[in-house]
């Protein structure tokens, strides 16, 4: 079950790292600098520096909610799963920081949240809190010691955390981490082989290679601490996968390029401004990616895409939607300044002509005026109600009809009728809907009831001459 | 008393649901075809069992994760439509 530790100095063969990925960078040069300083999934605990003798230790720790259930608070309690895990990163450079062709290596370990028994004669696993407490002190004194000694210095905290989080996770992913962004990671190493084993039975009977499976969320973590996602959502996960490392080293790189093309051709037939431009921006990624593959592949070939005509094309498609939206916008302010100079008109009208005439004096000679006026002013604080209701009800139309700002529950609530293209479903959601507006009016309909009748009252009643 | 407090947020969970099943209307049917393809019953919506396509090109209509199953003292893989997949299934079809 335990995979064999791979060489971080050999030469990137399938075997040592079977799994190769990139992280995006724009420049071609990732800062290693920045790993761990992010916010995203959650904000991440981490210690990121160079020694004295210019070499770079890195410990990052971060809590990662993993359930794709739609509402997991709920589905995963009850089922007893978790997807909350605690992953810890612990690296240093191969290299000193100064020479160009260093690389970050060490490990990922996953740590799910379990409460393992204890194991007679072994060290035995530990929970997720005590993993993040162990990290996080390690974390804290390599970040507060300004001058190191010899048995304080991130080297040593690094070694010591390590040595800790093998023997104490159940889950250790090797990897090494290159500047131009490339990434090898190795298969899994299972310290607690049960775990191991029937996941990857169990994945297995659903299609699933989880060796793979896994090495790829250990990628997805390393890509959340390295890179600021600016050019897709940051959920979207799966924009970039690992490809398996091929003996030639030249497949992976054009399956990637694959991916990212495959990416930018899907979004430019969405068609709003913000996908297309933040496409440009993949484009950008897809030419470093070439340009830092182009520098080690010794002759051999990359595919070819035409990067210059597809931005220049994407660019003319941006501005095309803009100026769309431009009208489609002057459109609606238009209809907004009508709506506004008519309600305009007719409070003017109302306030400068009726409301003089409605005073005790003329009450007689406009009585359907003053009837209504009385009911308002009678039921001042239930007007008052509806006047603050009504356009808090369009606002929250209008805002849970753009898809962007769902988010959270209500963005899983969308996912379902996304299935089934099925008007049961989607009349289904407008009954219940329906049955929720009826119980709310329902609950203030007895205070809502005398301002209504007493309106109706005042507007259709006969008028007694 | 609980009831004038409980009336409010139904009031606006109930628009909420009127307005996606309104765009449950727009749902676009070639996506919806391809969605469904990756579920076996409701459930898998439910429970976050939706697979992602088996293949080397990354399928950025499904983002993955996993769950941890204390019961049977393993990892599971799990799954749902990504947040890009709902832009597309809905505004393609508008």
């Amino acid at each position: 079950m335990e995979s064999e530790e791979p060489d971080n100095n050999a030469a990137e063969t399938p075997v040592d790292w079977p799994y190769s990925g990139w992280i995006p960078t724009a420049v071609g040069r990732l800062s290693f600098r920045h790993i761990g300083d992010t916010d995203f999934p959650e904000r991440a605990e981490y210690a990121n520096r160079v020694d004295a003798g210019d070499f770079r230790y890195i410990v990052v720790r971060q809590y990662r909610a993993l359930s794709d259930a739609l509402f997991p608070s709920l589905t995963d309690t009850i089922s007893n799963r978790s997807g909350r895990f605690v992953f810890v990163l612990t690296a240093r450079s191969d290299q000193k920081t100064s020479n160009n062709d260093a690389r970050i290596v060490g490990s990922v370990f996953i740590v799910p949240d379990f409460k393992p028994a204890p194991v007679a004669g072994s060290p035995g696993m530990s929970g997720q809190g005590e993993i993040a407490s162990k990290a996080d002190e390690a974390i804290k004194a390599i970040n507060s010691n300004r001058s190191y000694g010899p048995d304080r210095s991130p080297e040593g905290e690094c070694a010591s955390i390590d040595n800790y989080l093998v023997h104490h996770t159940p889950i250790r992913i090797a990897f090494a981490l290159s500047r131009d962004g490339v990434v090898r990671i190795a298969k899994p190493a299972f310290t607690d082989v049960e775990l191991g084993g029937k996941s990857i039975e169990q994945a297995k009977a659903r299609g699933v290679d989880y060796e793979r499976y896994l090495a790829e969320q250990a990628y997805f973590f390393l890509r959340d601490v390295a890179h600021a996602h600016q050019h897709h959502e940051p959920q979207t996960d799966t924009l970039l996968g690992l490809q398996e490392t091929d003996p030639a080293d030249i497949e992976w790189r054009n399956r990637l390029l694959f991916a990212l093309h495959h990416h930018v051709i899907g979004q430019r037939r969405q068609g709003d401004p913000e996908t297309l431009t933040r496409t440009l921006g993949v484009i950008a990624y897809a030419r470093a990616f070439e340009a830092c593959s182009g520098k080690g592949l010794q002759g051999k070939k990359l595919v070819q895409f035409e990067n210059d005509s597809l931005a220049q094309s994407v660019a003319t498609s941006v501005r095309a939607c803009e100026i769309r939206a431009l009208e489609t916008e002057r459109r609606r302010a238009h209809g907004r300044a009508m709506a506004i100079w008519a309600s305009v008109a007719v409070i003017s009208i109302l306030a400068i002509f009726v409301q003089p005439r409605l005073n005790l004096h003329e009450a007689e000679a406009f009585p359907r005026m003053y009837a209504i006026s009385t009911v308002f002013a009678e039921y001042i604080v239930v007007a008052i109600g509806i006047a603050i209701m009504l356009p808090l009800a369009v606002a929250w139309r209008n805002w849970a009809r753009q898809v962007d700002n769902r988010v959270g529950s209500m963005r899983n609530t969308l996912r379902a009728p996304l299935y089934f293209n099925s008007l049961k479903v989607s009349l289904a959601y407008i009954a219940l809907g329906l049955v929720l507006i009826g119980y709310g009016i329902s609950v203030y309909f007895p205070v809502i009831r005398p301002l209504v009748s007493g309106l109706l009252m005042a507007l259709f009643a006969p008028q007694i001459e | 008393m609980l009831h004038y407090i409980a009336a409010i947020p139904a009031f606006f969970l109930g628009l909420l649901l009127i307005v996606i099943g309104l765009s449950g209307f727009r749902v676009d049917r070639t996506e919806a075809g391809k969605n469904r393809a990756r579920i076996d019953s409701w459930t898998d919506i439910l429970m976050g069992r939706v697979r992602p396509k088996d293949d080397w090109m990354p399928d950025s209509r499904v983002q993955c994760g996993m769950v941890y199953n204390r019961k049977e003292h393993r990892l599971e893989v799990s799954g749902r439509l990504s947040v890009e997949s709902l832009k597309r299934g809905i505004r393609r079809a508008g």
